[in-house]
């Protein structure tokens, strides 16, 4: 029963992506594109759709970092922390995502659902927690922005949206 | 020298921005070598200063907040600017402002101010040890090292605008 509760919770995060993307999807990926390429000083173009930000671009959890607060401020958005963490996990139990490290069934479901630019045959058992990481690209942030622009309330679209300090914590 | 690059804090708002001073003497030992004859305040203790006062605002505003304790460690400096030379005797206003917050780091944009003239601006990341947490400060020295934060936080804020104030957050606070 866990299973489908937690595929039909990411599949609504993955709804409201896709749904942001159909109208969006060029604009988003191309600030996506311009802030990964300014926080790991590389030019646009070797920031393809395939490349893998840790393996590929050399990227390290400092860079994350710093690229989530960029896109915070360039799209208006909040992204909570460990945004794709939180989101792959969502309501499953430590134990029902993970056992001694490798991911469950049901965690893996649940990244191809999240993570469609990923190809399937990565998303396979075996797979560890610690490598998901190095599955993001591009556009896993791109998506990760679409589902925050599509779940923030249309009234508060501020501009710089962390330019105060949410007590949300 | 003491590796203190503020002289007083003159105003924190929790989530906005700080403003602080520095006005380095010609008796600072560096004067001496930077350079023999023109002494100039070295950029990497301009951007010192602007990270001692980023570190102020973003605990500032995690105790206002969260009412939690925190000690801000520099990450990443980007975007750093030298445009004017600062000689001894001038005193440098910095302003923090926040550009960003989340529960691990805060991400600010300062700029310092000799006069009306801006002398050298930056970005900054800052990540945080929380007290009572484990993190990159190791253990044994966590607790000295947060009594003399809060020791030297007591001293650069004295007479500062602080909003909210100091008072209402010790008051609730542990």
């Amino acid at each position: 029963m866990a299973t489908t509760h937690s595929a039909e919770e990411v599949l609504k995060i993955r709804q409201t992506a896709d749904h942001v993307l159909a109208t969006r999807e060029q604009e988003i990926i191309t600030k996506v594109r311009q802030a990964v390429a300014e926080v790991l000083g590389r030019e646009e173009d070797e920031i393809q759709p395939s490349a893998s930000l840790i393996k590929d671009l050399n990227a390290e959890s400092l860079d994350f970092l710093d690229l989530l607060f960029r896109l915070e401020s360039v799209f208006g958005i909040k992204i909570p922390r460990g945004g794709i963490q939180r989101a792959t996990q969502g309501s499953l139990t430590d134990a029902e995502f993970q056992q001694n490290g490798v991911l469950t069934e049901a965690a893996l479901e649940r990244l191809r659902i999240l993570m469609p630019e990923v190809d399937p045959a990565r998303l396979q058992p075996g797979l560890t927690v610690r490598e998901i990481p190095a599955l993001f690209t591009s556009v896993t942030f791109a998506r990760l922005v679409a589902w925050r622009i599509g779940e923030q309330p249309a009234a508060s679209a501020s501009p710089a949206g962390a330019a105060t300090a949410d007590n949300n914590a | 020298m003491r590796y203190l690059l503020l002289d007083r804090i003159l105003e924190i708002e929790a989530g906005a921005f700080a403003v602080g001073v520095k006005t380095p003497a010609m008796s600072e030992d560096y004067f001496n070598d930077h350079f023999p004859g023109f002494p100039v305040m070295p950029g990497v203790l301009l951007v010192e200063a602007m990270a001692q006062l980023s570190g102020r605002l973003l605990a500032y505003t995690v105790l206002a907040t969260e009412r939690r304790q925190v000690l801000p460690v520099l990450l990443t400096v980007q975007n750093a600017r030298f445009r004017h030379f600062v000689r001894p005797g001038d005193r440098v206003v910095l302003r923090s402002k926040l550009l960003g917050l989340n529960e691990n780091a805060g991400r600010c944009q300062v700029a310092a101010q000799v006069g009306e003239q801006t002398v050298a601006t930056a970005e900054m990341m800052l990540g945080f040890d929380a007290a009572g947490e484990t993190g990159v400060i190791p253990g044994e020295i966590r607790a000295t090292l947060f009594t003399w934060a809060n020791q030297v936080n007591h001293a650069l804020l004295e007479g500062a605008k602080l909003t909210p104030p100091l008072a209402s957050l010790e008051a609730s606070a542990c």
